[in-house]
């Protein structure tokens, strides 16, 4: 499949290989695979998206489509202006190049085309969307996710690695997304039955929708967000007395960022897999003491860092700029200093530009979140990582990859007397707090002086004076340790040259360099 | 019980003259701690009984268990000398303090003798009579002397000679020549002027012989003194007749330097006749059981038994009688106050050696003068872990000033350069403490020349630092071990919520030993690594045990390797920033191994030398020219590796600009290679041409870091890059019939044996040969096994070299996929077309 899911943890949607071309052509073998046995028509879901359409009576319709089915994005949106009358007067348009991951809804440029209804293909995170709450007099926006195919059930009653697909009875909880999604845009657009997994996932799919009544689920209400029975965007309606932490997981499907985010989100339970083709279960599990060792390690180069820049990938994610907030608040309150990035789609260049920044923390949504920066010059941690190193709490395993999680403890005050100090941590004469890095090997700063601390914390959202002085007393240091400072005029002393022939042509490949090969 | 008190102690702190530092270094199961048993004894602080058998100085169980050494300790020690010995020169009371430091004798911790050296002026060597002058005695001498340590020697296990191995008087004679010969070889070839003569000789005085199991001892002052009234000759000039060859011709009453006297007759020497013969009377008679003879002697020797010695036979009546004739710790305290140097003479030569700074500034003249009214410098050589868990005093010697409780001090890191902020930590000491082997003593304030540990410090400092007061004080130089971590293991908790503690436990278990690495990984390993597989195993015992208190997991034992370059790159490589206006080329080459050990070793070239002297130093030595030399733009990784960035490029615009971006991306790619993600080393990059774009804001870090990065990537993987991996210099001590065993053992772990040679008077053959350390784990066991356990190893890091070239060769290519995979990277060594761009 063109969308292979990424064996690891870490996210592919931020590619960072230079030479990415947006595949224009895909040849029949591709497409086919992609299809995977369903006509065109069913497997994009056309008619039931027209009837929606016509039902609600929507006009400007936007089309999100993942890089990997791209190539069907012309011939979608024909199909779906032609099959719709005249008379309706609708537009449809496709949302080409998004800003972030393609699992997000692009409400940003959906709402620049005034769309009142985006169609998502593809998979979707499910992340909150802030839609409701920002754009009140957009209300009427709905978003349709379709080809969102994995499943997950909750099981208690599932121990044994047990091929029989009977165990997973009726007491099971259901999760799908199909089903939210149903229930989102409240007119069954896209169908639980027909998706492009074989026939074998069928009993299950339907018994998820025979459970479907009891189960709730609904993925509009963002009240219902704030409570904690929701895995990855799916929510789950347990009993009151239950825990979610009694349950074992059933994943239905293929591996998918997913899977891998409800692994290391529930790291303590065990998880198991249905796999579709061969008709068998298998406990999943993440080489999970390994890559929660690397993100610990991430969690440590934020303690040592001392300039901190906040990456905004999102602008659809509830409670994102809160988060930002939160995370400017808890930087500043341990005496380092936070920068704001926009930067759109991430990829090394980009952050390069920024060498004065140490580390780099990341507001994305959940299946986004976790970047392998290995290829970035500067590492990029989650918000949940940058709020156990400065607030050096104990970590007991737990991982939440969703901001939206981590934002109240964001906006928690530190409290000195609560936590525990670790014996590391030492304070000078001058009240600067100091720590011992494994990653370094040093004693590095962790915390300027409480003094400086206190003006800031009161200071809260302005900016003072002496704080804008630190600022640049900030950038200062760092430019002592630069060998270019900045352009030297040096008027008079310069000899003055004629003017000389530069290349031409484009940078790619100048004209002028055929000859170039030789040297 | 204890002679002396810490009032006591704390007034002849101030006198420097009166102090000695020194420590005791030797061969492992040499006997140290239990010679140091003894002077413990003598001042009181452990039962006369159980001296020899207590080994009070090792304070940890697993040392007492396993009969060695691990960690250094400290004892001071109140010594009065006695009435009728002369006082050394310049002091005035009789009243000494001696600071001892027991260190351990296996190579893996040589380390921690390291730290003690630094701390002392004076090293009481102890050789083992029969074994002679070992490995490890060598390699802890050797570093004495390069610290301007001055020796004293103690020919240890004499007993056996008499007890076991029943050598006649001119055999144990030449026995002791022998170990004193080899001990003067080594300290010998070194002509450092300031420290002046460092050879040991018998007739000075500064070789004692004895059994520090026995506690007894002599120097041959101790017999000049009781014959000279005899003779009526000065003790001075008996005592060099008492040694080499020299004789008395009894029928003609006088001393001939021949050995046969005036009327022909076969003479005995004179240290046999007059210092071994009555030792071996006296032995002789207790063995026999001669009770009358036992008794004239006795007498003769004015010794006093108690009536429970009486009762004793053999052995311990030997025993007992020698250590009343003979006390070990009276001519070793005695030894050690006349020869070994008071911190007042020693500082003036050690000064250069310890000082970073000029000098002719304050703390340099300060140190030189030992002056206690300078501003205080101090340097922390280890840390001690205290009763209170993770915490540790910070252990070190004052060189000048005083340090007090309260003070306010600058704490300086090893990273920290004068005027700058960096490792730099203002703080007040909370106590200073004397540290009494296994208990510690409070003191208000500790005055230069003494050993002392501080409270309150020990968070400011990863293992050791400079502790002072004055502004412009450099640091004192960092101690160069002769070890070097080269085995290491990854450690991840059972449970991995259990992390944390882990992480904690770490940073312990780094502070508590000078050597052992902590660090965590890229991949989030967390790396232990130490010198030799024994001192990784008590490092992981305390993790698991004291400092984590957690369950672990290690892997096998890895060790580190390093990416090299065997030849030019083959072709000019070339990127393409991500904009594709930005285009760098650069080839890599290899540098000599001379040139990477000495950027390593940081004395001749280092990366803070001033760029003029260190093109001199280039082009004469290494044959670089002088242009290129001029031009190296910076050192990685870690701004101080072997490797090398070199700009030859001529006349580009803006160069300067994308120095700081290219300088940032070396460093990036010299720690994590391109072929493993291993350290590069010992490669030479070379910038020969770039192209900018015009507008500054196309040519940012941006687009330079990833591109540089690229281009470093590119030019390693087309000049033929090659795994280098750790070698151990090994030496293996065996009896010749184990030779064969030792041989096939070596073989089949890709050993090459560079010498072998018999030991000199004994039937040993030590075998020198290199060992990759990659083959190095279960060694020791596996030549035991193999030579019914009569070998023994020493392995010490030696030199790193090739295991071949990537992608060529099977074994470094194998090598090299198994890190990528250990590390979890992508399997396959990248390719070069992710890297370099055609035109």
């Amino acid at each position: 499949m063109a969308a292979a899911p990424p064996p690891s943890i870490y996210t592919e949607s931020f590619n960072t290989s230079s030479n990415n071309n947006i595949q224009n052509e895909v040849n029949d073998n591709d497409r086919d695979t992609i299809l995977s046995g369903f006509s065109f028509d069913e497997y994009f879901l056309v008619n039931e998206s027209i009837s929606v359409i016509k039902e609600n009576n929507f006009k400007q319709i936007a089309l999100q489509l993942p890089d990997y089915l791209l190539w069907a994005s012309s011939e979608l949106s024909n199909k779906i202006q032609k099959s719709v009358p005249q008379e309706y007067g609708i537009k449809v348009f496709i949302l080409g190049d998004t800003s972030y991951g393609s699992c997000c809804v692009d409400e940003v440029t959906s709402s620049h085309l005034k769309a009142d209804f985006i169609i998502h293909y593809g998979h979707s995170c499910l992340s909150p969307e802030i839609l409701a709450e920002q754009f009140k007099n957009n209300e009427n926006i709905k978003v349709s996710n379709i080809n969102t195919f994995n499943n997950i059930y909750l099981t208690k009653s599932f121990k044994n690695n047990n091929n029989n697909n009977n165990s997973i009875s009726n007491e099971n909880c259901g999760v799908s997304d199909c089903c939210s999604s149903n229930n989102n845009n409240n007119d069954g657009c896209c169908g639980n039955t027909k998706n492009n997994d074989s026939s074998c996932c069928n009993s299950n799919s339907n018994s998820c929708k025979n459970n479907n009544n009891n189960n709730n689920i609904n993925n509009n209400n963002i009240d219902n967000n704030e409570k904690n029975n929701l895995i990855s965007g799916r929510i789950v309606d347990l009993n009151e007395n239950d825990d979610i932490k009694n349950y074992s997981f059933v994943w239905i499907g293929d591996e998918s960022l997913t899977l891998t985010n409800i692994l290391l989100n529930f790291n303590q339970q065990s998880i198991y897999r249905y796999y579709i083709d061969n008709n068998k279960i298998a406990q999943e599990t993440l080489p999970r003491n390994k890559s929660l060792m690397r993100r610990y390690h991430i969690s440590e180069k934020c303690k040592d860092a001392s300039v901190i820049g906040i990456v905004v990938s999102t602008l659809s994610v509830a409670k994102y700029s809160e988060t930002i907030d939160g995370l400017k608040k808890l930087i500043i309150s341990s005496g380092k200093k936070p920068y704001v990035f926009v930067v759109g789609r991430l990829n090394v260049p980009k952050l390069a530009n920024f060498s004065e920044i140490d580390i780099y923390v990341i507001v994305a949504c959940s299946e986004n979140t976790m970047v392998d920066s290995k290829d970035f010059y500067k590492p990029i941690a989650t918000p949940f990582e940058l709020n156990l190193a400065l607030r050096n709490e104990q970590w007991t395993g737990e991982y939440v990859t969703d901001f939206g999680k981590v934002f109240p403890k964001l906006l928690e005050e530190k409290l000195e007397s609560t936590r525990e100090k670790p014996e590391d941590e030492v304070e000078d004469d001058e009240g600067n707090i100091h720590h011992f890095s494994l990653v370094t090997g040093r004693i590095v700063l962790q915390n300027k002086s409480t003094q400086q601390q206190e003006q800031q914390s009161t200071s809260g959202e302005i900016v003072s004076v002496d704080n804008s002085f630190k600022q640049i007393s900030l950038v200062e240091n760092h430019l002592q340790n630069k060998t270019y400072k900045g352009l030297d005029m040096r008027i008079g002393e310069t000899p003055v040259t004629a003017a000389i022939e530069g290349l031409s042509g484009i940078p790619k490949n100048y004209t002028s360099e055929k000859n170039n090969l030789n040297k | 019980m204890v002679n002396f008190t810490i009032d006591q102690i704390r007034s002849i702190m101030d006198r420097r003259e009166n102090i000695r530092n020194m420590s005791v270094i030797a061969h492992v199961d040499h006997g140290k701690t239990t010679l140091s048993d003894s002077l413990i004894q003598r001042a009181g602080i452990i039962a006369d009984k159980v001296s020899g058998d207590m080994r009070y100085m090792s304070c940890r169980a697993d040392e007492q268990e396993r009969g060695i050494t691990i960690k250094s300790s400290s004892v001071s020690l109140h010594f009065e000398i006695a009435k009728d010995d002369e006082l050394p020169a310049g002091c005035t009371s009789r009243e000494f303090l001696i600071n001892l430091i027991d260190s351990p004798g296996h190579v893996d911790f040589s380390s921690e003798v390291t730290a003690a050296l630094r701390v002392t002026d004076g090293a009481l060597v102890v050789v083992d009579c029969v074994e002679g002058c070992c490995v490890q005695t060598e390699t802890v001498l050797r570093q004495a002397v390069a610290e301007r340590i001055k020796p004293v020697l103690f020919v240890n296990k004499v007993d056996r000679f008499l007890l076991e191995l029943q050598l006649n008087t001119e055999e144990a004679y030449i026995s002791f020549r022998r170990a004193i010969e080899s001990v003067n070889a080594i300290v010998g070839n070194t002509d450092d002027k300031k420290i002046g003569d460092v050879t040991v000789q018998p007739e000075k005085g500064t070789v004692a012989f004895g059994s520090g199991l026995h506690g007894w001892g002599f120097t041959l002052g101790r017999f000049a003194k009781l014959y000279a009234a005899k003779f009526g000759v000065p003790q001075e000039k008996l005592m060099t007749r008492l040694w080499g060859d020299n004789y008395f011709d009894a029928e003609a009453k006088k001393w001939t330097s021949s050995e046969t006297s005036a009327s022909g007759k076969q003479l005995p020497r004179a240290f046999c006749q007059f210092v071994l013969e009555p030792i071996y009377q006296l032995t002789r008679a207790v063995i026999d059981e001669d009770n009358a003879k036992i008794e004239k002697m006795v007498k003769t020797l004015s010794i006093v038994l108690t009536p429970e010695d009486m009762e004793l036979k053999g052995k311990q009546l030997v025993k007992a009688i020698m250590r009343k004739f003979l006390p070990a710790a009276d001519a070793i305290l005695n030894m050690i106050v006349v020869h070994l140097p008071s911190p007042l003479v020693a500082q003036r030569y050690r000064v250069e050696n310890l000082y970073e700074g000029p000098m002719d500034d304050e703390c340099a003249t300060a140190i030189s003068n030992c002056d206690p009214n300078g501003p205080l410098m101090m340097y922390v050589s280890k840390m001690v872990p205290t009763s209170d868990k993770g915490r540790f005093y910070a252990f070190g010697r004052v060189f000048s000033g005083i340090i007090r409780t309260g003070q306010k001090v600058r704490i300086m890191g090893v990273n920290y350069v004068p005027g700058k902020k960096d490792d730099l930590f203002l703080k007040s000491i909370q106590r200073t403490v004397l540290m009494m082997g296994r208990k510690t003593e409070q003191i208000e304030d500790c005055p230069c020349g003494n050993i002392v540990g501080l409270v309150g410090v020990d968070q400011f400092l990863v293992k050791t630092g400079t502790i002072t007061t004055s502004e412009v004080a450099h640091n004192i130089r960092v101690m160069k071990f002769s070890v070097s971590p080269v085995v290491r293991v990854a450690v991840e908790p059972k449970n991995p919520s259990d992390l944390p503690k882990l992480v904690e436990g770490l940073k312990r278990l780094a502070k508590s030993d000078p050597c052992v690495l902590c660090y965590s990984e890229e991949s989030g390993e967390h790396i232990v690594a130490g010198a030799g597989e024994l001192h990784l195993e008590i490092c992981l015992k305390d993790l698991a045990e004291d400092h984590a208190g957690i369950e672990i997991k290690t892997t096998d034992p890895v060790v580190s390797f390093r990416e090299s370059v065997s030849e030019e790159s083959s072709i000019m490589c070339l990127s393409k920033s991500p904009n594709k206006h930005n285009r760098l080329f650069m080839k890599a080459s290899p540098l000599s191994m001379e040139l990477q050990d000495a950027i390593e070793k940081g004395s001749d070239i280092s990366s803070k030398d001033d760029a003029k002297s260190r093109a001199n130093y280039l082009a004469e030595n290494h044959e670089w020219d002088k242009n290129d030399a001029m031009n190296i733009w910076s050192f990685g990784p870690e701004a101080s590796g072997a490797n090398l960035l070199v700009n030859v490029t001529k006349g580009v615009q803006y160069l300067n600009e994308i120095k700081d971006s290219f300088v940032g991306a070396f460093q990036w790619a010299t720690k994590e290679g391109v072929v493993c993600d291993e350290n590069m080393r010992g490669i030479r990059f070379n910038l020969y041409d770039v192209t900018l774009h015009t507008d500054a804001i196309h040519r940012g870090g941006g687009q330079i870091i990833p591109t540089a990065r690229r281009v470093l990537y590119a030019s390693e993987l087309t000049a033929s890059p090659t795994l280098l991996e750790p070698v151990y210099l090994a030496e293996i001590t065996a009896p010749e019939s184990a030779i064969g065993g030792i041989y096939s053992v070596l073989n089949r772990r890709r050993g090459i044996v560079i010498g072998e040679e018999r030991r000199i008077g004994t039937p040993l053959f030590t075998v020198k040969a290199h060992l990759p350390v990659l083959e190095s784990f279960g060694f020791t066991a596996d030549l035991r096994s193999h030579t019914a356990g009569q070998a023994f190893p020493q392995c010490v890091f030696d030199h790193w070299a090739s295991i071949g070239v990537v992608g060529k060769d099977k074994k470094a290519t194998d090598v090299a996929l198994g890190v990528r995979k250990r590390k979890g990277l992508a399997e396959a060594i990248p390719d070069l077309d992710k890297f370099h761009e055609k035109l």
